[in-house]
């Protein structure tokens, strides 16, 4: 009887692996529990004290304190009469648009908040904050039959990757990356209403599917989330190469291809940041010579989805420009696995 | 402040626990977090139900110790013990019908074995969700959480000797279930 239960015993075996727990999930859990803790042990401390609604300082030393705070509140509210004209011009600077006047102003407050922000939550919330300000601007261009210029979508490409990058190094990244997954579905469905002439409607076809994809990628990061920060570190990186190169204003590099699924694209580009990272020292000779190989080995993902692409190999620009054509054909690569030259569709 | 707290003896530890030290809360949730997680899962067999087991049980020692009452001898008894009332809770909840969840693919395991483990564990699961609640605990902390008989006595507030009985009888009972094939 009793080796028969054995094999009983030896069957529960069967339960004792478990898959690895998702980290990001850990980690906010963890800290879900700190802050309620703090909370709870807040809330018996205040029900400790004495009931008195008001306080009145102890001793000296808390008088001393509401002195000074006294003080250092005037100082402020009389730098901020005497700023008041230069405050006035930022605030009008607020709603002005590309190619305006005040922009340069708009964009320098920004800056400066973005600078002085050390919190990662709160740099999440801001940099949401800016995209959707670019993103409004884009709007509001487009509805004028005016084309966005490239430097306010690499800025509203560069707020949603700092929320990205933010969110994850913060205390409740699962919670932030929700975040900015609603901010961008918003962007998508806003942009989904628009309706626009022939000649902008391309253009914003391309950048919808741009906000597609990095909806895809963040939700991809919140199943892996360690696989998300490797590919941020790959984009910044390649991000420096471009202005490196003078290439700086370069968006479309990124999710250029409209033709494969999501789910294939995502794929990609994880693969891609792997094959990259060797290879972003002088990229050019070798990332051609990769997009030859794939573009035989995978006709079908050549398949003339990308004529641009084409056009290129047949010019052997990727390999005769030099740095210049390794960094956009790298682009490629990470957009479409392996097709080449994606990132030359952004010229 | 941290390392110092795992060469803490229990007797100090729950003394620190009942006066609300966030050192000693943290502590606590990093030591037994995971293998709150596992016990849930393994039962459950569901990802975000062990996620929800582990954030439960700990809320419940916080608002315990909030409430003056936690663990008095022993703390990993203990979280097992409102993990298991908390599963128990889940099991009464869920319809007999309901199946149970897959498990995600491992990537050590080849995809057939990853199914025929999927199939045993879910059969398993099912076989054991049937047990008395005590039997099961009995059986799920000796065999799958590697306890001692004296500290699931602790975890089940039985003595020794109930508990091998618990053991015993829910052996028999699971291999009766695991012969009758549904």
């Amino acid at each position: 009887m009793k080796d028969n239960l054995h094999e009983t015993e030896k069957e529960l075996n069967v339960l004792k692996d478990v898959p690895a727990r998702n980290a990001l999930k850990a980690r906010s859990g963890r800290s879900q529990f700190s802050r309620q803790a703090e909370q709870m042990r807040r809330s018996s401390l205040n029900h400790s004290r004495t009931s008195r609604w008001w306080h009145l300082p102890n001793n000296w030393q808390e008088v001393h304190t509401m002195k000074l705070s006294m003080k250092i509140t005037s100082i402020l509210v009389v730098i901020a009469l005497l700023l008041g004209g230069a405050g006035l011009t930022a605030v009008a600077a607020q709603t002005s648009l590309p190619g305006e006047v005040f922009y340069p102003l708009k964009m320098l407050t920004e800056d400066i908040q973005l600078g002085t922000t050390t919190n990662n939550a709160e740099l999440v919330n801001f940099s949401l904050e800016f995209a959707n300000r670019r993103y409004t601007e884009i709007q509001q261009l487009l509805e004028d039959g005016l084309m966005p210029p490239d430097p306010v979508v690499v800025r509203w490409q560069n707020h949603v990757l700092s929320a990205l990058q933010n969110a994850i190094e913060a205390d409740e990244p699962l919670e932030l990356l929700e975040t900015v997954k609603t901010t961008l579905q918003q962007q998508f469905k806003m942009m989904s209403k628009l309706e626009l002439g022939p000649t902008t409607e391309p253009w914003m076809n391309q950048f919808q599917n741009q906000i597609k994809n990095q909806i895809g990628l963040v939700e991809a990061g919140i199943e892996d989330p360690s696989e998300l920060a490797k590919e941020l570190q790959w984009l910044f990186q390649y991000k420096q190469q471009l202005a490196a190169a003078g290439e700086g204003d370069q968006w479309q590099w990124m999710f250029q291809h409209q033709n494969q699924s999501l789910e294939t694209e995502l794929q990609y580009q994880w693969q891609y940041q792997y094959q990259q990272s060797e290879e972003i020292p002088g990229a050019g000779q070798n990332r051609t010579n990769q997009n030859q190989e794939n573009n035989q080995n995978n006709p079908a993902d050549n398949g003339g989805e990308n004529p641009q692409n084409n056009e290129n190999e047949q010019n052997g620009d990727g390999g005769n420009n030099g740095n210049q054509g390794g960094s956009q054909d790298s682009g490629g690569n990470g957009n479409n696995g392996g097709s080449g030259g994606g990132g030359n569709g952004g010229k | 402040m941290y390392e110092d707290m795992t060469n803490h003896n229990e007797d100090e530890l729950i003394a620190r626990l009942s006066e609300f030290d966030l050192t000693a809360l943290t502590h606590v949730y990093d030591l037994y977090s995971d293998a709150i997680y596992r016990y849930g899962f393994r039962l459950l067999g569901n990802e975000d139900q062990a996620e929800e087991c582990v954030s439960e049980t700990f809320n419940r020692l916080l608002e315990s110790l909030h409430k003056g009452r936690g663990p008095k001898t022993s703390v990993r008894p203990y979280l097992y013990r409102i993990a298991h009332n908390w599963i128990t809770d889940q099991f009464r909840r869920t319809t007999p019908t309901e199946p149970l969840p897959i498990e995600a693919a491992s990537p050590a395991q080849s995809p057939e074995q990853t199914t025929m483990n999927n199939l045993a564990g879910q059969e398993l699961r099912r076989n054991l969700k049937s047990l008395p609640s005590a039997q099961r605990q009995a059986l799920v902390l000796k065999y799958l959480e590697d306890m001692d008989n004296k500290e699931i006595a602790l975890a089940m507030n039985r003595p020794v000797g109930a508990v091998k009985a618990l053991q015993n009888r829910g052996l028999k009972n699971l291999k009766n279930r695991l012969k009758v094939k549904p």
